[in-house]
């Protein structure tokens, strides 16, 4: 009679019965790179280069209190939660493939590469958890029953730790970035890129493991080396082609893959250029309410002739007329600094149609190959003591592009000024990561492993709060409340809620 | 041949009844019984005339007349509820007197009197322990019933339902006539209960239709007519005091609107402005025709009778429709065998925009989406009054942003929604009795119930959801079918036999094999071109699956009850289930669920003889475990799914991805609920008056509990089977007979019940358990909390401590306010704190209002619900006057939250009449914050409202026609009837209708945004028998 009570699941699959082909597991994989895009918004879709990164280049239009977007939260903060939701989703998802990517009969190049790539993606989770975070859990096997002990924090060292070594491990295992024709995949410059950052992260604040410069180093001059990259002579196009769902595999070393607009069947769309758009209502050209205005900080770090600037901060808004639904380029005029948004992405060249208002398929640049001159260029100095002839090489490259000219022929007028100390130059290199990795996610990141986050914010707080127009002045209330706390987010309640072992982070 | 005819007419008990009409059918002789319950009365033609017998407050009796016999003595029987009378309980049925468990009669007379278009929404209060509660107004919404309290935190909490036999964990009672319930009983404690074993633990509703009775055709027509009315408009702003709001709020802004061609503010006081309740509420009609014809004979009974419901919604284009049929049969095939057939099919149609939904998708959100925004929301006048008129016909307020929200003029928008559901039902059960042997019965019964419902959407370019201009989906609509078969096979076998006249041994046994199988598929489709087309052109925009769910549970059991008793003064009864479900791994599939329970008829003891004033005394105690297995079929299986949102994109083109969605628990077992039931059942002056009390202890245990996990598991929630909850109360049953005479009678019910509901213990390590109301706004706060110690659900937030007054500040030499430095701000940044600001209590005195001043702030459980039923009669006409209350609940009203202030200040749009306590610097109250000063976004005291309400429910006159008059026209009865419900309601509840539960759970009672209305209906109706 107990065969009358032997249903069996009709609607879905068990772990148990599934990777047993090579397409099993790469529907594994796919899901676990999907949690790089969250539907909601709280990872590469939207947060992290928006509210979850505020910094000196931006602040929210029209949102004065009781808001992340003006760091005016605590630990109950959905937002933050999720992120660390997600990405413990992500870990989660790595380890099931992990523990099972041996199981299917399958080509081992391939099985390599899945392997490879889930460790590199696991690594990168906990790299994305330990930047907002600090120490977290370390979970390395994947939970199979609601019973399971919790665990707590590890310290930021041993997270670091595990990162390298899944990323290392990932390094032999994955494909070349030429086996494809498109980068969304983790290859193996991906990995290195990545690993150059994530060694100069570790040399900087708070672990300040500076022997970790050279490491650093040898990851940059691996990707440089490798002759697989190189610059987009025109800063413009990057983006251009991540609006027009276009590859540039030289530039960019790491993308992270949007698709659609949301209506149809596939739901994997992002809000690249819509929630740090140009303003326009215009439906058929692209919606945003512009919502990131930048600072005139932000602004001023541009010389007038770099090209960047009025790439990268957009000089117009569209504007519809409501009586004739005409919409027109409307130029700021130039008093007009604070009402000026994030240009970087721009909907107008958006090819998927319908547009919709808030999901489109642009796809995100995760790590870059002008980042990586410029990480060459700050490891160097720092192994070196001083600025080296490569260093300046490789930060006047970036330079040369960002105002359009010829990327390897030296220009007085734009290159850096030679002969800087260390300091100096390291200062310089600051102003130059900011000027052409504007709005890509990584100033709080880089601000904070400087050691300047806080001190940035406050100096930002008096300059918005004496020189903006008065009706600008709500700008700098994020920077008012960030204090020493906010260097980490808060480990979010519904963690700490259920989770006993985990304590919170200082002062939240 | 005339015939004197002679006898005495007794009571059951064989006291004689004095004035017991007797008439002979047919004929005009007439005689009454004397005092001693003597009659004489001749009868002409008597061979085969047929004697009636009726006396007030007892069941009419008919007895033939043989050629032989002139003395007919004969027993007339209460029409009251008697002790005599057969209750039906799980897999059997037993007389009321022999009872040992506690169960609850639903009185269908009454029921009958006020007709309502689903058996639940006359339930409330009729049973003590049985509390119902409608979430709204909603035509053809289901309600919630709970049966002596919460056991399950979250998991549902409602009863099992057993129709004719067929038990239903879920069933939509709305596919059911309510005429043709015969009987309706609620097993309440566990010895009645344990009989349903792993279901039994919500309690258990019997509910038995009607079947046919040996006798000539009986043809009835029922009909009846109604008019609804919405039981209360809110109080909106006037014009005049709307344009003053508006101006006080944005001078800049609104003085051109408003004020310009020499318009003054005092102008608009003569002006009535548009009143958008009045153009989207409505008088609604609603009608019922019934037609049954039943009868038999001593082989063959059948029934056959059907239904056509038509029910408008007071909301323009809502309705609920239903057509019904069923058909009984009953047929003794010899002296051992007997078969009987019952088959139903339904027909409903639900239709009209869901007040009270909320779009979370896309932006905007909010409670700008929710019917009632736009309905209360939109303004009176638009400051031109010529353009006033045009409002009406434009689908935007034309000064209204709509990318900002979803305002949308709430008359076009209501009648251009499109979403109905239909449900067709079928339900057969068939079962053969078998006499196998003497003192044994067999009874093998076989069901099927086949459900298919079809939900359509389709928001064209004039509705909420569908508008270009604020929805990013455009024109768009889904269908979902959902398809539901559920198999059912018990086989009894009843032992029953009574030794030495005064042992009796009743003896169950029995299998059962319950099987449900649920597919459900459809899909959606955005961005549709032709929307002239409608559902049909749907294929033609931008389609998307939904997903295709498919799934299916078995349940086996094994059961067995004793009865004994002894001279039907101590009895016994002793249950067990034994449960197998699919629901669980292989090593926790079987769960036993025993019960006992003694009674003792105190009554019949030889001491008790003297106390004339007691007729009837009984004590009951009974002990059991009964489950619940209201947990998805495979929750103890991991399960991995592809989904829509599961994949990624390379090189732009999207591939599929498989993602783990329920981290599955091979542990799961049953929850357990352990209850102890002691009842008292009295009987004073020959059980004129009755008096049932009970009081309960319920202790559920292993919880199946969607406990919260940590996120670094990778999931948020898993099944455990943790935590406890207790529910403890007491219940009263009073039925009284205070006047009974010839002429006149009255008779109550009252009954009162009083829970206590208590969350021992939740998730392991987890303190509390905070949920979240999702209606589009503050989805950062939580307004309530499960604390172990107190109810499942209590009321969460900050505790609203006024305004901040003048005196709160320090005046700055430019003139700005400061808050002074022993005043705590509100949440808000001091600096941005301003006189008139709202204030909340600085409860851990730290001179700051955070987070750690959050408290309990309200109680959404009742201390007490009840019922208190009268039934008049005077000659041919009776009157039944029942209420209904609910008193010591709190509600928590969002609408003021939205409409006192808003969240934020919104443009263009109205408030509530209440508006006008807010503070100004001329009427500095303490009341209500001026504008723009509504703070954090946080649910405080302020807008947790006493819930409490006495509500006269039903008020039923009926007339019984003189029989003289009728029979002429081949009639055998006809009764008039005018019915209201919902007639009067005191309340202190500022909101439309304190019965209201927008988003209903255990963790989530008594919220209160957008609700349907609920109504105010009176009927008129007649039943016909032929």
């Amino acid at each position: 009679c107990n065969k009358f009570l032997e249903t069996k699941p009709e609607d879905f699959v068990t772990p148990d019965n599934y990777y047993n082909t090579e397409a099993d597991l790469d529907r594994a994989l796919n899901g676990v790179y999907n949690r790089l895009v969250d539907n909601f918004g709280r990872m590469y879709s939207r947060g992290l280069f928006s509210f979850l990164s505020i910094s000196d280049e931006f602040f929210y239009k029209n949102i004065t209190i009781t808001n992340l977007k003006v760091m005016d939260f605590d630990a109950g903060q959905l937002d933050v939660g999720k992120l660390w939701e997600v990405a413990y989703q992500g870990i989660d998802r790595a380890n099931i493939l992990l523990e099972n990517v041996d199981k299917p009969k399958m080509d081992e190049t391939r099985r390599k590469a899945i392997k490879g790539e889930a460790l590199f993606l696991r690594a990168y989770f906990y790299f994305v958890l330990v930047d907002n975070f600090g120490g977290v859990p370390l979970k390395l096997k994947s939970t199979n029953n609601p019973l399971e002990k919790y665990l707590p924090r590890a310290s930021v060292a041993d997270v670091y730790a595990s990162i390298v070594n899944d990323m290392k491990g990932a390094d032999t295992l994955v494909s070349d970035i030429s086996s494809y024709n498109y980068n969304e995949r983790v290859t193996k410059t991906a990995v290195e890129a990545v690993l150059a950052r994530v060694y100069l992260t570790m040399a900087g604040e708070p672990l300040k493991d500076v022997a970790r410069y050279n490491d650093a180093l040898i990851y940059a001059d691996k990707v440089i080396n490798s002759g697989k990259h190189n610059l987009n002579p025109d800063y413009s196009r990057i983006f251009i082609n991540h609006s027009e769902n276009k590859y540039d595999l030289q530039e960019c070393i790491w993308e992270i893959g949007m698709y659609g607009n949301q209506l149809g069947n596939t739901q994997l769309a992002g809000a690249v250029g819509i929630e740090n758009g140009v303003e326009c209502t215009d439906d058929k050209i692209g919606y945003s309410t512009g919502p990131l205005k930048i600072t005139a900080r932000m602004f001023n770090l541009y010389a007038a002739t770099d090209l960047r600037r009025d790439w990268a901060i957009a000089p117009y808004k569209y504007v519809t007329n409501t009586t004739t639904g005409v919409t027109t380029k409307t130029p700021y005029t130039a008093v007009q600094i604070y009402d000026r948004t994030v240009g970087k992405w721009r909907r107008e060249y958006e090819t998927v149609t319908p547009k919709n208002r808030n999901y489109n398929s642009t796809n995100f640049p995760v790590i870059r190959y002008s980042d990586v001159l410029l990480m060459k260029a700050e490891a160097e100095t720092q192994v070196s003591g001083a600025p080296t002839a490569a260093a300046y090489d490789a930060v006047n490259k970036v330079r040369r592009r960002g105002y359009g000219k010829p990327i390897n022929t030296p220009d007085a007028t734009v290159d850096a000024p030679a002969g800087l100390d260390k300091a100096d130059f390291l200062t310089y290199l600051q102003d130059e990561r900011a000027r052409e990795l504007a709005f890509e996610g990584l100033r709080k990141h880089d601000l904070i492993r400087w050691g300047l986050y806080l001190s940035k914010m406050q100096s930002l707080a008096v300059d918005i709060s004496t020189n903006a127009p008065s009706g600008f002045r709500y700008g700098a209330n994020a920077a008012k409340n960030i204090t020493a706390r906010n260097l980490v987010f808060p480990i979010p309640n519904t963690e700490i809620t259920v989770n006993h072992l985990v304590t919170q982070n200082p002062n939240w | 041949a005339t015939k004197l005819i002679t006898g005495k007419i007794t009571d059951t008990e064989g006291l004689p009844l004095e004035g017991v009409t007797v008439l002979v059918k047919g004929a005009t002789a007439k005689a009454l019984t004397n005092a001693e319950g003597v009659y004489n009365i001749r009868v002409e033609n008597s061979t085969g005339a047929i004697l009636v017998f009726s006396y007030v407050g007892f069941t009419t009796k008919e007895v033939k007349i043989s050629a032989a016999a002139s003395v007919y003595n004969t027993k007339m029987e209460t029409s009251i509820k008697g002790l005599n009378d057969v209750v039906v309980i799980g897999y059997g049925t037993v007389k009321r007197k022999d009872l040992t468990g506690s169960v609850g009669d639903v009185k269908m007379s009454d029921l009958e009197k006020a007709p309502v278009p689903s058996f639940e929404q006359a339930l409330a209060g009729r049973v003590a322990g049985v509390q119902v509660s409608s979430f709204d107004g909603q035509p053809g919404s289901p309600l919630q019933i709970v049966i002596r309290g919460n056991n399950s935190v979250t998991q549902s909490n409602s009863p099992l339902f057993v129709i004719d036999g067929f038990p239903i964990e879920n069933p939509v009672n709305n596919v059911i006539n309510p005429e043709e319930i015969e009987s309706m009983q609620v097993l309440k404690d566990a010895s009645a209960t344990a009989i349903y074993g792993a279901r039994g633990a919500n309690g258990v509703i019997l509910i038995t239709t009607k079947k046919g009775k040996i006798g000539a055709p009986v043809v009835k027509y029922q009909t009846w007519m109604g008019v609804s009315q919405n039981l209360k408009k809110q109080e909106m702003l006037s014009p005049y005091e709307f344009v003053k709001y508006s101006i006080e709020q944005n001078p800049g802004l609104y003085t051109p609107v408003y004020l310009s061609n020499g318009r003054k503010l005092e102008d608009y006081k003569n002006i009535k402005g548009i009143d958008w309740q009045d153009q989207v509420f409505r008088d609604a009609f609603m009608q019922n025709h019934s037609l049954s014809v039943r009868g038999g004979t001593d082989k063959t009974k059948y029934s056959f009778s059907g239904n056509v419901l038509g029910q408008d919604g007071i909301i323009i284009n809502s309705a609920f429709k239903r057509y019904q049929g069923r058909i009984s049969l009953d047929q003794i095939v010899s002296d051992k065998v007997r078969a009987r057939l019952n088959v139903n099919y339904s027909s409903t149609k639900t239709n009209g925009t869901i007040s009270n939904s909320t779009s979370t998708t896309g932006s905007p959100s909010g409670p700008t989406t929710s019917l009632m925004y736009s309905v209360w929301g939109y303004r009176p006048v638009t400051g031109d009054s010529t353009n006033d008129e045009n409002l009406l016909d434009l689908p935007f307020d034309p000064n209204v942003d709509p990318l900002a929200e979803y305002r949308i003029n709430p008359i076009i928008s209501t009648k251009n929604e499109y979403n109905p559901v239909f449900n067709n039902t079928f339900s057969s059960n068939a079962d053969i009795e078998i006499k196998p042997a003497k003192y044994f019965l067999l009874k093998i019964s076989g069901g099927l119930i086949k459900s298919a419902i079809r939900r359509e959407v389709f928001n064209n370019s004039n509705t909420r959801l569908g508008n270009p201009k604020s929805s990013t989906l455009g024109v768009n609509g889904s269908v979902r079918n959902e398809e539901m078969t559920n198999l059912l096979n018990e086989n009894t076998l009843t032992y029953s036999r009574r030794f030495n006249k005064q042992h009796n041994l009743n003896i169950l046994g029995g299998i059962t094999m319950q099987k449900v199988n649920y597919y459900n598929y459809g899909f959606t489709s955005n961005m549709v071109p032709n929307e002239s087309l409608g559902m049909s052109g749907l294929d033609e925009g931008i389609m998307s699956t939904s997903p295709t769910e498919k799934s299916s549970n078995a349940l086996m059991s094994f059961l067995g009850r004793i009865n004994y008793d002894y001279k039907s003064r101590y009895l016994f009864t002793v249950s067990f289930r034994a449960d197998g479900s699919s629901k669980f791994s292989a090593e926790n599939r079987w769960a036993y669920f025993p019960s006992g329970a003694f009674a003792w008829r105190i009554i019949d003891e030889s001491f008790m003889k003297n106390i004339a004033v007691l007729s009837d005394a009984k004590l009951r105690i009974g002990y059991g475990l009964t489950g619940n297995n209201r947990v998805t079929d495979f929750a103890y299986l991991s399960s991995q799914q592809l989904y829509p949102y599961s994949g990624y994109s390379f090189g732009d083109s999207p591939v599929q991805g498989i993602i783990p969605n329920n981290l599955g628990n091979k542990d799961l077992k049953w929850e357990t609920t352990e209850q102890t039931d002691i009842g008292l059942d009295l009987g004073f002056l020959n059980n004129r008056i009755t008096l049932s009390t009970d009081y309960y202890k319920k202790n559920t245990r292993d919880l199946l509990l969607l406990a919260t996990l940590a996120p670094t598991t990778g999931y948020a929630n898993g099944y455990r089977n943790v935590g406890r909850v207790s529910n403890e109360g007491v219940e009263f049953t009073l039925n009284t007979i205070n006047v009974q005479n010839k002429k006149f009678s009255w008779s109550t019910n009252f009954n009162i019940s009083f829970n206590r509901n208590k969350v021992l213990q939740l998730n392991e390590g987890e303190p509390s358990l905070a949920s979240r109301i999702t209606w589009g706004n503050f989805n950062n706060a939580y307004p309530y909390i499960a604390i172990p110690g107190h109810p499942i659900a209590l009321f969460y937030g900050f505790l609203f401590d006024g305004v901040y007054q003048y005196s709160d500040f320090n005046q700055q030499a430019n003139g700005t306010y400061v808050l002074k430095d022993r005043v705590p701000n509100n949440g808000q940044p001091r600096t941005t704190v301003q006189p008139g600001y709202i204030k909340f209590k600085d409860i851990n005195q730290d001179g700051q209002v955070d987070n750690s001043d959050l408290t309990i702030i309200g109680n959404p459980n009742p201390i007490h619900t009840g019922g208190f039923s009268n039934n008049f009669t005077y000659g041919a006409f009776d009157l039944n006057v029942f209420f209904q209350w609910s008193y010591g609940n709190d509600i928590l009203n969002a609408n003021r939250i939205e409409f006192e202030g808003g969240d934020v200040v919104r443009s263009y749009l109205n408030m509530f009449k209440s508006v006008e306590k807010r503070w100004t610097p001329e009427n500095q109250t303490n009341e209500l914050y001026k504008i723009g000063g509504q703070g954090p976004l946080v649910y405080s005291s302020r807008t947790i409202e006493d819930g409490s309400y006495l509500r006269l429910k039903t008020v039923a006159l009926g007339y019984n026609m003189p029989s003289k008059l009728v029979s002429r026209a081949h009639i055998k009865a006809l009764r008039l009837y005018a019915s209201a419900q919902n007639l009067l309601t005191w309340t202190n509840y500022s909101g439309p209708d304190p019965e209201v539960s927008v988003r209903p759970s255990a963790l989530t009672p008594g919220f209160d945004w957008s609700a349907y209305p609920n109504t105010r209906t009176i009927t008129f109706g007649l039943d016909l028998t032929f």
